[in-house]
């Protein structure tokens, strides 16, 4: 297996090198490892949309099918049959967190379900198009899903029993979800190097603030002599810098 | 030119070319149906403008009505039988033959038309009676045909029609893979120019120009094979003329 930098390497090297810039700061290792997150997933974003990479990708099997037998608002309508999302995923255009949905393997199928009947993507308000057209209506062999919130709602198979399916997510990464700090990250490696410079703009930059109104006992009743904010980009020759100088 | 259905083209296998030239493999773009519904949109559109396809069935006569609609599918007829016995042993065949104007609310109601027997016409000179001809009209799909018919058994209509009828999956004859390609993408850009013009329509205006450039677009020689003979035909056919003979 390629070997990727975990979250413990990456938020420990981020947490000790805060730590010595700011060594009176209480910055905590899960804090850190939220900064991470952000940006971690803002670039695997970035890359899912630009780049065809399985690296981002994650196979879910047996997700079962359900079907609510009450309406419950919002979003549990009685009688439709759904799964449920077994982890969050990036928001992309189309649905494109989900890259795809297929029937589970059958015994007696001699490709992977994912290479045979997909489900297709729709949404609410576009579905009732592809009843006007006999080739696009749903069918088993035709089937579509929409997203509502974490529910994926199918469409064609509401006559056939169908007990699971197969899904393929663009999930993000939560480091609080992990069972171990030494799973990889699964980004690009080099972007290594924006997660850090990202994260430490956002750890400087909250550092900042608190010592914009820390009373350093100069009079703040008058104008002239009051402290005055004071913002420096990390970046050198910033506009902020530039402005005020 | 014609083709062996054994060497058609399944849907899936063009469908592998059409979707790697739109770069819709994951079906993010449009779902798997719409590409066979243009798949099929391609053939009936070829199969109309090429007379390509020849078919024939056999219909019990409607001896009532006189009236008999066109079958699913077909946009052109060619010809016209009627006949006793059965498609295993055709008797008493006879030509159907087509006659202007000419209709009728079914059998014993009689009926109207141009030139009718009795009914003198100063404006046509040596005017002869059709009332012993087999005849037919054709409207708005409907074919009526004259009363005389129903002393037959069967009709035999052989038309033009499209390939495969809407909702079935078509199957593309091996001469027309490429224009069938072609006119699929173009479609399917022609739609995508609504959403992103910017990059659609370069592409949509290459495909168009490949599909319909006069003489060597993709469409123009698909018509030109439609309408080629085979070589054993007009070679026939040059023996009889040359014979006179035909």
């Amino acid at each position: 297996m390629a070997s990727y930098t975990t979250i413990r390497k990456i938020t420990s090297d981020l947490h000790k090198s805060l730590r010595q810039t700011f060594d009176d700061a209480d910055i905590s290792f899960g804090q850190v490892a939220h900064w991470v997150q952000f940006f971690v997933n803002k670039f695997q974003s970035l890359k899912i949309q630009t780049f065809d990479s399985g690296l981002y990708l994650s196979i879910y099997t047996n997700i079962p099918i359900l079907t609510a037998t009450t309406s419950t608002n919002p979003n549990l309508i009685n009688g439709r049959k759904y799964i449920s999302l077994p982890s969050a995923t990036h928001d992309l255009d189309n649905d494109g967190g989900i890259k795809y949905i297929s029937y589970t393997d059958f015994d007696d199928s001699c490709h992977p379900s994912f290479a045979g009947v997909r489900f297709t993507r729709t949404s609410t308000t576009k579905a009732k198009r592809l009843y006007y057209n006999p080739y696009e209506k749903p069918s088993p062999s035709n089937p579509y899903y929409y997203r509502v919130r974490d529910y994926v709602y199918l469409l064609g198979i509401e006559n056939i029993s169908v007990r699971y399916l197969e899904l393929g997510l663009y999930t993000i990464f939560d480091p609080f979800s992990e069972t171990s700090l030494d799973v990889p990250l699964y980004l690009d490696e080099g972007l290594l190097a924006d997660v850090y410079k990202n994260v430490f703009e956002l750890g400087r930059f909250v550092m900042l603030i608190p010592s914009e109104v820390i009373n350093e006992g100069a009079d703040s009743s008058n104008p002239q002599t009051s402290l005055k904010q004071r913002v420096i980009g990390i970046n050198s020759e910033s506009p902020v810098q530039q402005q005020e100088e | 030119m014609n083709f062996s259905p054994q060497s058609a083209i399944t849907i899936e296998n063009i469908l592998s070319d059409i979707l790697l030239e739109v770069e819709d493999e994951d079906h993010k773009l449009f779902t798997p149906g719409y590409y066979v519904h243009l798949v099929q949109s391609a053939l009936e559109e070829l199969s109309i403008d090429s007379f390509l396809l020849t078919y024939w069935q056999d219909f019990d006569f409607p001896s009532e009505t006189l009236s008999l609609e066109m079958p699913k599918g077909a946009f052109n007829i060619k010809q016209v039988y009627v006949f006793n016995g059965d498609d295993c042993v055709v008797s008493d065949m006879r030509e159907v033959h087509y006659k202007r104007l000419y209709n009728t609310k079914g059998n014993g109601y009689g009926y109207t038309t141009k030139n009718k027997t009795n009914i003198d016409d100063y404006f046509m000179a040596g005017y002869s009676s059709s009332e012993s001809i087999l005849f037919f009209n054709l409207q708005n799909g409907n074919i009526s045909f004259s009363s005389s018919c129903s002393e037959y058994d069967n009709v035999r209509l052989v038309y033009n029609g499209v390939q495969t009828n809407i909702g079935d999956v078509p199957i593309i004859p091996l001469p027309f893979r490429q224009v069938v390609i072609d006119w699929v993408v173009e479609k399917i850009f022609r739609r995508l120019k609504a959403k992103d013009p910017r990059k659609y329509r370069p592409l949509w205006s290459d495909i168009n120009s490949v599909l319909y450039r006069p003489f060597d677009g993709s469409w123009d020689k698909a018509l030109k094979r439609a309408r080629t003979l085979d070589s054993k035909v007009k070679e026939d056919y040059f023996e009889y003329f040359s014979k006179m003979n035909y």
